[in-house]
Order: C-alpha cells, then structure tokens, then sequence
C-alpha cells in the first residue's frame, strides 16, 4: 500500500473504521463480561446446591468451608496469587498503575477460585470478582489483538462496568461506579463505551436469567417529613458500623498480612474453621446471602433477628475477606445495610408508626448508607438503589442517610477501602492520599480537588 | 492506535515527498485494522458460542432451583398441614423465594404466615404479588380471605369485589360462583343484609342447574331473612330431585318461616332423619294446624273446640303463672286476675254458645286468649306449648 493511495478522504476512512471497530469490540466485551458474570452466578449456585445440598447437615456446615478453602488456598498462594479478595482493587491498580494490562491467569483464576469460595458458604460478595472477571477479560482480549496501551487501558473500565451491570442488574449504577470507583473521574471520556457496554452486558444477563429483579422491593413513600430524621440516625449508624467494618476488615487482614510466608495456603482455611462453625448457628450468612436482603426488605424479619444477622454478617465478612478468600464485599455490605435499616426501621415503626413508613424501606435506604460509608461510593450507592427501587421518592431520605454515612466515615477514616486494602499489599495509587477533612464544605473541598487537572 | 494514525496522516501532509517509508508505516496500520476486524468477527462468533452454553447452563440452573422450589413447597406444604408453622413458614419461604413467579408458592406462603400469625406480612406477600397483576381473580380472593380473616371488613370488601370482577380462568364460571358464596357469607357474618342479598341475585341469576348449587343459594336467601327467594331455590333444586333432604328441609323451613305451615308440614315429613330443629318445626307445624281456630274453612263445631282448648289452656297457664310468680307485684296480679276473669266469662259464652256465629265474636275472643298469652310470656316465660300459639297469634296479627 503506498501514500498515494492515501487521499484524506481515504484517511478519514480508515480512522473511522478503526473508531468502529473499537466500538464493535466494546460492544462485544459487554457480551462476553456479561456471559462471564453470568456464567459465575450460575457457577456459585451450582458448586453452593453441589456441596450443601437442599437443607445442609451440621457437619457439611462446619466442614465444608475449610476444606474447600484449603484446596482454594493452595491454588491462590501457588497460581493465582493476585486474585484474592475482592478484585475491585486490583482493577483499580491495573487501570491506575499497569496500563491496563491484566494477565490472562487472573480472570481465569478468580473464577476458579471465586465459585469455590463464595459456592462453600464464605461471607463473601460475587461483585467485585465479576469486575476483575470483567475487566481481565476485556484487558486480555486487547493484548491479544495487538492494541495500542491506550486502548488496552481503555478497555478495563468497559469490562468492569459491563460485568457490575451484569451481575447486580443495574447498569447505570454500574457505569457510574466505574467512573467514581475505577476511573476517578466522572467527566471520564470513556462514558460512552463504558454505557455501550453496560447495556449490552445487561441484555445478555436478562435475556439468560429473566426480568426478575434482583430484589423485590416494597412501594416506598415518606409518611411525614420528620421521618428524615430518622433516616438521618440511620445515616449515622450507617457511617459507624461502616468505620467498625473497615476497621476490623483492616486490622484482620493486617494479622492474616504479618503471618510467616509460608502460611499463605493456609490461612483462607483458618477463615473456612471460624466461617464454619458460624454456619452451624447462623447458616442465613452463608455465601451471598441476598434471600435475606430480600426479607429483611419486605419486613420479613423480627428486629433481633436483624441485630444477630447484621453483626454475624459483619463478622463473617471480615473473617472470609481478611484471610485471603476470593470474593468481595460489595454484596455483604448491602446485607449488613440492609439489616441495619431494617432494624432502625423496626424501631422506629414502634415509637411512631402513624408518622413512618414501612420498615422495608429502611432496609432499603440502610443499603445504600452502608455502601456510601463502606464502599466510598455514594454518587454509585444512590443510583444502585434507585434503579433498585424504580421509584424517585426514595431518592431524598437515601442521600440524607448517605451523606452523614459518608462523612461519618470519611472523617474517623481518612482512605477508602479498596485504597486501605492496596496500601496494605503494598501499592499506592496516585490518588489514594489522606483525604482532607469531613464536613460538607470539606467534602466539597475534597470533591473538587479530585478532579484532575 | 487512532492516535498513531493521526500522527502519520500529519506527517503525509507535511513530507509529500517521502511517501515510502510512511506509507508502509500506514499500510501497516490498515492491515491492523484489518486484523482488528478479523478478531471482532472471530469474537462476534466466540460470543455467540459462549451465549448459547450459558444460555443452557443457566436453563439447567433454573430447572434444578425450580425442583428446589418444588421440593421446599412440597415440605412446607406437609408442615403447614402437621401444624408446624415456624417450619412451613421457612420452607414455603424458601420455595417463594426460589420461584417467585409462582402463584401457588405465594399464596401458601401467605397462608403460612397468615396461620402463624403474620397478617401484614402475608397482605404483603399477596399485595406484591397483586402489584404483577391487579385483576388476577385468585389473588384477590386470596387477600380478600386474608382480610376476612382478621376482620378487615373494608379491605375484604374490596378485594372480594376485584375478585368477582376478574376474568376467571375456568369457562363455566364455577370459581367465580364459589367467591361470591364466600363473599355473601362474608357479608352476612358482619350484617350487610341488603350487600348479601344483592349479590346472592346476581349469583342465582347465575346458577349452574344442580339440587346442590339451587340448595346452597336457598340456605343462603335462608340466611339473608329472604325466605320467599330461599322457597324458589328449594323448589327448583326439588323440581330436579324431588327427594332430596337438603332441599326438602330448606323448603320445609324457609314454608315455615313464611306462615306456610301446611307446606312446612308437608316438606319436613318427607325428610329422612330430620335434624331436632326439623322436628321441633315439623311439630310446631303440626301444632299450629291442629290448633288454629281461626284457620280457614273450619266447620263450626270445629273452630269451636279450638277456641275452647285454647282458653282453658290459657286459665290453666295463668294459675300456674300466678303461683310461679307469688312475689310479685299487686299490678301484676291484679292483671292476670283481670285476664283470668275475662277469659272465664268468654269461655262461658263460648261453652252455651252464645253469638258464636259471629264472625267479630271470635275475634274478640282469640284477641283475649293472645292478650293472656302475652301476659303470661312476659311475666312466667315461654312455655313449650305457647309455641304454636305465639305463631298462630303471628299468622292472625291483623286481626288481633
């Protein structure tokens, strides 16, 4: 091919051909993420049914957690040791620090390793391991094509949200947690592909599993405008068992962290003994756990019910989490929310149920605060439980209890979770310094100085 | 890439004169984009293979969580039937949950809960079950049941209505019938009269033509105080089986209730092991006949020998009154001297004779022997064979 043959108009050609086929390859990411996210649902579901069964033993409770965590040990500390935990900072890191690149091994290892541990009854989310799913799969099919880095790095955020739209059916909260929790920026060039693929991801996962929502959620309306203030205590209790939650998830770790080397293989078992004899007395925080979400949004748990559930939950969590399982928090945390609200709600209905709603809608608004304190995501938290809800009234109370849960939590906890987890593996993204202040005007502050330049 | 592309078409612009070594630069680019579409096609299908196999392991998945579901309504179904609420709630729970779509695990669900207790969360169960189809029939009746249950009579109203309104599945009406018997007894136990008896025109305006549904819509007008309805259901139901006991005693009942004694008198006889109230009735009935005097196409002699029987029943039943009732007051006694004379001076009469072919002369003297009647009943209580007399005096009122 010579340059005569390059005539502007040829050029203009080729360039929008080239922008085409990116954005076909988009297209085709969000299908594959989305399949990968489903394919993993369905994974857990199977391997959960496959070693427990329709109504579990006491001894396949107690058992089964650190024998299949023994197995998933050996295989994260020998070949696949990037894929422990959630998976969200690890993408992060990869957009942030490696160009995108992800190596092959990890979604295939985080799929291994996610079904076991989420399919044995660890307290852990399928969210997060779906993003690194998603996003190694896109990185690993720009590799292998031969793009450039820039597009490479693209891609990530586009499996990302295309597997979080998959996996938790919300592909707006998905495209918008991509670009407050991946990017780091909500001005993001890449919110084009990153919606492509979203809805893309979202109309495989429907087509494959259904229209049922992920939970069904009770009509929402505010009784009377003093119910704010107890949506307002919510947001509060919200920030603090958020700041309970990292910081135990923190220090454990840090333990788990500072064990000998060689103790690696062994210590998402050591999580497996305590996990199981939980599930001996509280089997309900098995896994995901989002039947219990589902009832404790439509009211169908007493209030101490709530309290053993919301604590064993945070427990549970910290223990998979800390000691090195594969799966992530994004799902326990709206367990815990939702508990919390459910009970705040319960409590409040008592004192005055002519002026407050259902306690469902707690639990919903519960889900969100504790996503806002613990994730650091608020902008994603209330888009996640708006389109959860389809219902705009739920919109005010949840970003009144948002608000204070993330400030409450940013202000005693000055690095967010996923940047908490990094720092302690050793890596520091360029953004994840000690944030200034809390208060509003200091979260305005902070907001405006994390837009970059 | 794009970026590289700008770059060398930049420099084609500037340097026209050094064509070849860009150009192969720029060759090399479209054969990326080539290449690049070669991998999305390649993708394209990999995606599609890859959709079809989640596609069936997905399907799977759904089979094995919908035997699930199956399995735990099975078990709740069993518990709930043992009486262990807790564990059928956890179980039909389970199975709901797994199946949401399905309208069989809700709804026991519902009962579930509703057994254990849990009104609101059953109503919520329906309600959101009712949010996917408002004018499902099933469900509604399902609320309206739960609402009756717990004495809601507004929202039972409500749903029982939305339920009779609704498109039944079954062609011939059947469920449809059988609400509104639900809903008309609903009504009755919280005394709408006037709301039960309109839906039970509607509902025999509707009839299949059977002994059984004709009885049933009798017993209810029965019920609903409309015994002239009750009467045409019975004998509709009679026309297709005229031996049936149900229908017999229905219409021998609701003769009864209208004064027709010689028809409540002539159904009951032909029941085969009457109930003790179809007894009692028939014999009241039967009472009542033998001892109306002023029944119709009476011979003299006759009508005279009732009137007799009756005053010196009621002499007889003012002496035992008296004796019964010593304490009390001097008002009270004087009246029933007062009667007891009135009544001796009449049957004197009647014993010689005297103007007894007067038709007046009768009245005035059944008029006496209701007015003892009444005294007698008001102060000393109902006797066994006051009975007859009380429906007799009942059958004449507008004569006495």
């Amino acid at each position: 091919m010579t340059s005569e043959r390059l005539r502007p108009s040829g050029t203009v050609s080729l360039l929008l051909r080239e922008r085409q086929v990116f954005l076909a390859l988009t297209i085709i990411i969000g299908v594959l993420a989305g399949l990968s996210a489903v394919l993993f649902t369905v994974a857990i579901d199977a391997v959960s049914r496959g070693l427990f069964g329709l109504a579990p033993s006491t001894t396949r409770l107690l058992l089964v957690p650190p024998v299949v965590s023994l197995f998933t040990g050996v295989l994260l500390a020998s070949f696949f040791p990037n894929v422990r935990g959630s998976g969200v900072p690890q993408t992060e890191a990869a957009f942030q620090l490696h160009g995108g690149v992800i190596p092959a091994s990890v979604p295939i290892g985080k799929f291994l390793t996610g079904v076991m541990c989420i399919g044995s009854g660890h307290s852990i989310g399928r969210e997060g391991p779906s993003v690194q799913i998603g996003a190694g799969i896109a990185s690993v099919i720009g590799q292998r094509i031969g793009l450039s880095p820039a597009r490479i790095k693209e891609l990530v955020p586009v499996g990302t949200a295309a597997a979080l739209a998959a996996a938790f059916n919300t592909p707006v909260a998905a495209v918008i947690f991509t670009l407050e929790e991946i990017i780091g920026d909500m001005n993001a060039p890449l919110l084009g592909s990153t919606v492509l693929a979203s809805v893309a991801s979202v109309i495989v996962e429907r087509s494959l599993l259904g229209n049922e929502p992920l939970f069904h959620v009770p009509a929402y309306h505010l009784v009377h405008p003093a119910e704010l203030a107890a949506y307002a205590v919510l947001g509060i209790l919200g920030g603090l068992v958020s700041l309970i939650f990292c910081r135990g998830l923190l220090r454990l770790r840090k333990w788990f962290l500072d064990l000998p080397a060689w103790s690696k293989w062994l210590q998402p078992a050591m999580g497996g003994v305590i996990i199981g004899a939980v599930l001996v007395f509280v089997p309900q925080v098995m896994g995901v756990g989002y039947e219990y979400v589902d009832q404790a949004l439509n009211g169908g748990l007493l209030w101490k019910t709530m309290l053993l559930l919301c604590a064993v939950k945070l427990v549970a969590t910290v223990t998979s989490y800390a000691s090195g399982n594969a799966g992530g928090i994004f799902g326990p945390t709206l367990y815990i929310g939702a508990m919390l609200g459910g009970m705040v709600g319960t409590a409040v209905h008592r004192i005055a149920p002519l002026q407050t709603g259902d306690p469902g809608a707690y639990a919903l608004v519960g889900m969100g605060a504790l996503f806002a304190g613990i994730i650091r995501a608020p902008m994603t938290s209330v888009f996640m439980i708006f389109e959860v809800t389809q219902d705009y009234q739920i919109l005010v109370p949840l970003m009144v209890a948002n608000l204070l849960s993330f400030a409450i939590a940013r202000h005693y906890q000055k690095m967010p979770i996923y940047h908490e987890l990094l720092r302690q593996d050793g890596i520091h993204l360029p953004s994840a310094v000690a944030e200034p202040e809390a208060g509003v005007a200091g979260l305005i502050e902070a907001e405006t100085d994390a837009q970059p330049a | 890439m794009e970026s590289t592309i700008a770059a060398r078409m930049t420099n084609v612009a500037r340097r026209p004169e050094q064509k070849s070594p860009i150009g192969y630069e720029l060759g090399r680019d479209i054969q990326q984009v080539r290449r690049e579409i070669a991998a999305v096609l390649l993708l394209a299908s990999v995606a599609v293979v890859v959709f079809v196999v989640t596609r069936e392991l997905a399907a799977w998945e759904r089979r094995l969580g919908l035997a699930d579901a199956s399995r735990w309504y099975s078990e709740g179904s069993a518990r709930l039937a043992d009486g262990h609420l807790d564990q059928a709630v956890a179980a039909l729970r389970r199975a709901h949950t797994k199946n949401p779509a399905s309208q069989a695990y809700a709804i026991a669900f519902a009962h579930a809960l509703s057994a254990s207790g849990r009104y609101d969360d059953a109503t919520r169960v329906l309600t959101s079950l009712r949010e996917g189809s408002p004018e499902d029939p099933q469900i509604n009746l399902e609320l309206a049941r739960l609402a009756a249950a717990h004495d809601d009579a507004e929202d039972a109203t409500r749903y029982f209505r939305s339920a009779l309104y609704g498109v039944w599945p079954d062609g011939q009406g059947t469920d449809r019938r059988a609400a509104r018997v639900e809903f008309v007894r609903f009504l009755l136990r919280h005394n709408e009269r006037t709301a039960a008896v309109a839906e039970l025109v509607a509902l025999t305006a509707n009839l299949a033509d059977t002994v059984a549904e004709h009885t049933d819509a009798g017993r209810l007008m029965l019920d609903a105080d409309e015994p002239q309805r009750a009467l045409e259901q019975f004998r509709r139901g009679l026309a297709l089986v005229p031996a049936d006991k149900a229908a017999l005693a229905g219409a021998g009942e609701a003769s009864f209730t209208l004064g027709d004694y010689a028809g409540a008198r002539r159904y009951l006889l032909q029941v085969r092991e009457p109930s003790p109230k179809q007894i009692e009735e028939r014999d009241l009935a039967t009472q009542v006949l033998e001892r109306d005097p002023l029944a119709p196409k009476l011979p003299f002699s006759e009508r005279r020998r009732r009137l007799i029987a009756l005053f010196e029943g009621q002499v007889t039943r003012i002496d035992s009154c008296r004796t019964l009732s010593r304490d009390a007051s001097a008002a009270h006694t004087d009246q029933l001297d007062s009667l007891q004379r009135e009544l001796v001076t009449i049957e004197d009469r009647l014993h010689r004779g005297v103007q007894f072919d007067s038709g007046e002369f009768v009245d005035t003297a059944f008029a006496s022997v209701i007015r003892a009647y009444r005294a007698t009943t008001e102060n000393c209580g109902l006797s066994a064979t006051d009975k007859a007399l009380g429906l007799i005096g009942r059958a004449h009122e507008g004569r006495v």
